[in-house]
């Protein structure tokens, strides 16, 4: 195992790759701490006491001229719910396996500067969202890496957690593009035979999507105590689409 | 954990690069003389590999730790022979194959051996000299590597 390099890093929001226009992440991850005067209801801060508490950015980007691009057209609203997706790549661009921070994070603020290029900061308060309070961990793996496919998996898995689990996970997914309508999801398995030994990952499914003219992207929290068998791979059901470019991630509870 | 050094890895991945009209050329394969070669890059042989800097980056010793390796490798571009036409009709062409060498190299960062590559510097531009001392519209063009020693 090499090291992480930052070249690959990749940055993803609400299915738009933002990746050719971020210079600079921040810091994402986690900590564990107690938020003093805050409530459990609270929307922004949105910490339990003792409980983990997720933290993604400044993500520093170049201001896009064009609303086209991506960045400024989704974010520029400032206050908006994201799903972030982070993939880290060693030697070359994220591959299935690597680590992947997700989370659904609420933006808090969108900052244009002129400090010698002109770029925004993009700051994420501290918080947990709350679709998925109960898991303590942003970090998963990548289980498809940005790219298109134009049928489902037959394929044998690619993720090997070494056993299986009964403590839920959580499914992410950002659909870049599309031409109709499709269906991105999660496959398990307690053996890596062969295609019929997987069977879809209950409650690991986008439902129906279309990236035609917007893209897409969700996070699904499994039941806390739901069952993940050992093996994983991706899975498409293409309905009225003949292809669709997506990036998925699979965070195992623990 | 092996420590690698891709110094032939390197420059085999840059010679196999592709820049239409131009040859490339490998550390096994300089030309002594470019006069039948024409516009040719290769590794210039008095000062190919230079600024070579191991930094440690984690603990460990002999091998263990993760050592980031970084350094220059300088080629010469020989574009067309000084005074062939007795003016300077091939100048023209020497930007416009120095810009598509840069785009070549700017557009493949990643190439086998190394974590990164990037264009440190294009020098001396103007005269070139071959291994024979023949003089070309050409130059210098220095490129920075980096490796990540534990990686084969």
């Amino acid at each position: 195992m090499t090291r992480l390099n930052s070249k690959y890093t990749r940055v993803y929001a609400n299915g738009y790759d933002v990746s050719g226009v971020a210079t600079n992440i921040g810091t994402v991850g986690v900590e564990v701490d107690e938020a003093s005067g805050a409530a459990y209801s609270d929307e922004v801060v949105n910490i339990i006491l003792g409980n983990s508490s997720m933290k993604c950015g400044p993500i520093n980007a170049f201001l896009s001229p064009s609303a086209a691009t991506g960045l400024h057209e989704l974010m520029s609203a400032g206050n908006v719910i994201q799903n972030i997706m982070i993939p880290f790549g060693a030697v070359a661009d994220p591959t299935v396996g690597m680590p992947c921070f997700a989370w659904t994070m609420q933006q808090g603020s969108y900052q244009a500067n002129g400090d010698g290029i002109v770029g925004v900061t993009i700051n994420y308060p501290q918080a947990s969202y709350s679709t998925v309070k109960g898991y303590d961990n942003p970090f998963g793996l990548l289980v498809h890496a940005k790219g298109a496919e134009t049928a489902a998996n037959t394929a044998i898995g690619t993720i090997d957690n070494g056993a299986s689990s009964a403590k839920g996970g959580i499914f992410a997914w950002q659909l870049f593009s599309s031409d109709g309508t499709c269906t991105l999801s999660i496959d398990d398995s307690a053996t890596n035979l062969n295609n019929a030994a997987f069977a879809a990952l209950s409650g690991a499914t986008s439902g129906e999507i279309d990236a035609t003219t917007t893209p897409a992207s969700g996070m699904i929290a499994l039941a806390k105590t739901a069952t993940v068998r050992q093996y994983l791979r991706w899975q498409i059901a293409l309905n009225s689409a003949t292809t669709a470019t997506f990036a998925l991630a699979f965070i195992r509870g623990t | 954990m092996t420590v690698n050094v891709k110094f032939a890895t390197v420059a085999n991945s840059i010679a196999a690069l592709s820049v239409s009209g131009v040859h490339m050329y490998d550390t096994d394969q300089i030309p002594t003389n470019a006069n039948m070669v024409v516009p040719c890059m290769f590794p210039k042989p008095n000062g190919y590999i230079s600024n070579i800097t191991p930094t440690i980056e984690t603990y460990g010793t002999a091998g263990s730790e993760k050592i980031t390796l970084e350094y220059d490798l300088t080629y010469t571009y020989c574009h067309a022979a000084i005074a062939e036409n007795l003016n300077f009709g091939a100048y023209a062409g020497f930007i416009t194959k120095i810009a598509s060498i840069l785009v070549t190299l700017l557009t493949n960062d990643a190439i086998a051996g190394a974590v990164d590559i990037r264009v440190s510097s294009v020098s001396d531009f103007g005269v070139a000299l071959d291994p024979a001392g023949n003089a070309y519209h050409g130059c210098d063009i220095t490129l920075h590597v980096q490796e990540f020693c534990e990686v084969s």
